[in-house]
């Protein structure tokens, strides 16, 4: 008994609209799921207070062994670090060479603060705390734990989702003073001690162009950021499949996910911020 | 309490261990090259996109600081300088590791990470392969390889989208901008 099925009309067509309208349902089913984590975060503050108390003591010092050498703390204060010692030997060789190398201070204040640590946060929290996220969220969407979850009655999404958000929050808070603190110092250590620059020169001219406007906006720009990273890297947990392989692949789409959406938004909020003109006065 | 110590301290050695045996790995034959062109071309395909839609913003943003500090001296003109340091000195170097370990290197390590739990890496070894010899290595050079053709793409990228951001957005003129970028580069 054979029955001879019609083929589809325009097959090659049908086959790449498909693809596009999966591309459009999957940008479509993202959307949902950060307006969901984000409208549940009231519930997960009030509701789910101990598992973010958890989660913020994980994200910010580590746990065990990992507390030691690596919690978040120490590792986005060591990556300021060495990129505030790079402004220091870029800003004052460059400076140096139309010799102009006292405004090396200027420079930390300057780059530091608007460019370089909302930049290199961006890239360490999607590293340590967003790829903590999705690993282990992905790991409990493997292990079917999340639809147990869901059994025993506890939203999943803002069990899980909202709560890490909340948490990236409140840890990024002291996270940005340290890694300010260390790329200021870092920069400052670089060209007195190493460049042999006056230190009164540098504090001169650091104290003079440090705008508190412009630290507040860097630190709101990180705390916005620390929300998109969150919010990627908690989709792409939840949404693991594949086996422990799948889990590592989740981890690196989210990574370059949050990575490009970091970036754009960093763009998105200076220009917003600082306008065409900048908003800045060497003269005073 | 002395295992909480040592635990750390014996994963960074396990590190150095199979990084040295990987380097000596590199030069002694075969190499698995089939394995080498796969991943290289895996590399490529899933770090080409993220690392131009990573560079343009970059590069963009620190033309656009840098501008604002150079017009407020008065010096527009020298935008090209600090676009062809920034882009080519810092941000493509950072952004190609970036990508490349991001996009490329969790991939690899997902699947190694798999094939330990799978036990695969245990059956090579009872067939006598070295795994690092034909896993490990290839990956490696796939990496370099990869990195090194990305690192030009992105320069080019940067420069090319800090041009067109100075000269349409910031009315900066372009032949001042390439000029600059121009000497910055001149072999003295």
């Amino acid at each position: 008994m054979t029955h001879s099925v019609a083929s589809a009309l325009h097959p090659r067509l049908g086959r790449a609209f498909e693809s596009v309208a999966h591309e459009w349902n999957r940008v479509g089913s993202q959307m949902r799921f950060y307006s969901t984590t984000l409208g549940s975060i009231p519930d997960a503050v009030i509701n789910y207070r101990t598992e973010m108390l958890r989660l913020i003591a994980q994200m910010g010092l580590g746990v065990a062994a990992l507390a030691m050498i690596g919690g978040t703390v120490v590792i986005v204060g060591f990556l300021t670090m060495t990129t505030g010692a790079l402004v220091a030997v870029q800003g004052y060789n460059q400076l140096a060479s139309v010799g102009i190398e006292a405004l090396t201070g200027f420079a930390s204040s300057y780059f530091n603060v608007r460019l370089i640590v909302p930049g290199t946060a961006s890239v360490a929290l999607s590293a340590t705390i967003g790829a903590g996220a999705t690993a282990q969220m992905g790991a409990m969407r493997i292990n079917e734990e999340i639809d147990a979850l869901e059994v025993i009655g506890i939203r999943s999404v803002s069990y899980l989702a909202s709560t890490r958000v909340v948490a990236g929050i409140v840890v990024v808070i002291p996270l940005y003073c340290v890694a300010i603190m260390m790329a200021f110092l870092a920069s400052r250590a670089g060209t007195t001690a190493i460049y042999g620059q006056g230190s009164g020169v540098y504090d001169h001219y650091f104290n003079t162009f440090l705008s508190p406007r412009d630290l507040i906006w860097s630190f709101l720009q990180v705390v916005a950021i620390t929300v998109v990273v969150m919010l990627v890297h908690t989709y792409y947990g939840y949404t693991a499949s594949g086996g422990p392989a799948g889990v590592g692949e989740a981890v690196g789409r989210a990574v370059r996910t949050s990575m490009v959406v970091a970036a754009v938004e960093i763009v998105m909020i200076t220009l917003a911020v600082y306008g065409q003109s900048g908003n800045f006065h060497l003269a005073g | 309490m002395t295992l909480a110590v040592t635990k750390p301290v014996r994963a960074v050695g396990g590190f150095f261990a199979m990084s040295l045996d990987t380097f000596v790995l590199i030069f002694k034959p075969p190499l698995a090259w089939r394995e080498y062109l796969l991943q290289s071309w895996f590399v490529a395909r899933v770090s080409m996109l993220p690392a131009l839609m990573m560079t343009l913003p970059y590069s963009v943003i620190l033309t656009f600081i840098f501008n604002i500090l150079l017009t407020e001296i008065g010096a527009g003109d020298f935008s090209g300088t600090g676009a062809a340091i920034g882009t080519v000195n810092q941000i493509a170097p950072i952004v190609t590791v970036l990508v490349v370990a991001g996009a490329g290197s969790t991939a690899m390590c997902a699947d190694l990470g798999a094939r330990t739990i799978r036990e695969e890496l245990d059956a090579m070894r009872v067939l006598g392969i070295n795994p690092i010899q034909r896993l490990v290595v290839p990956r490696v050079l796939a990496a370099t390889t990869i990195a090194l053709a990305l690192e030009s793409a992105v320069t080019v990228v940067g420069l090319v989208g800090a041009f067109f951001f100075t000269v349409y957005i910031q009315h900066v003129s372009a032949g001042a901008f390439v000029t600059a970028v121009g000497i910055q580069f001149t072999v003295s």
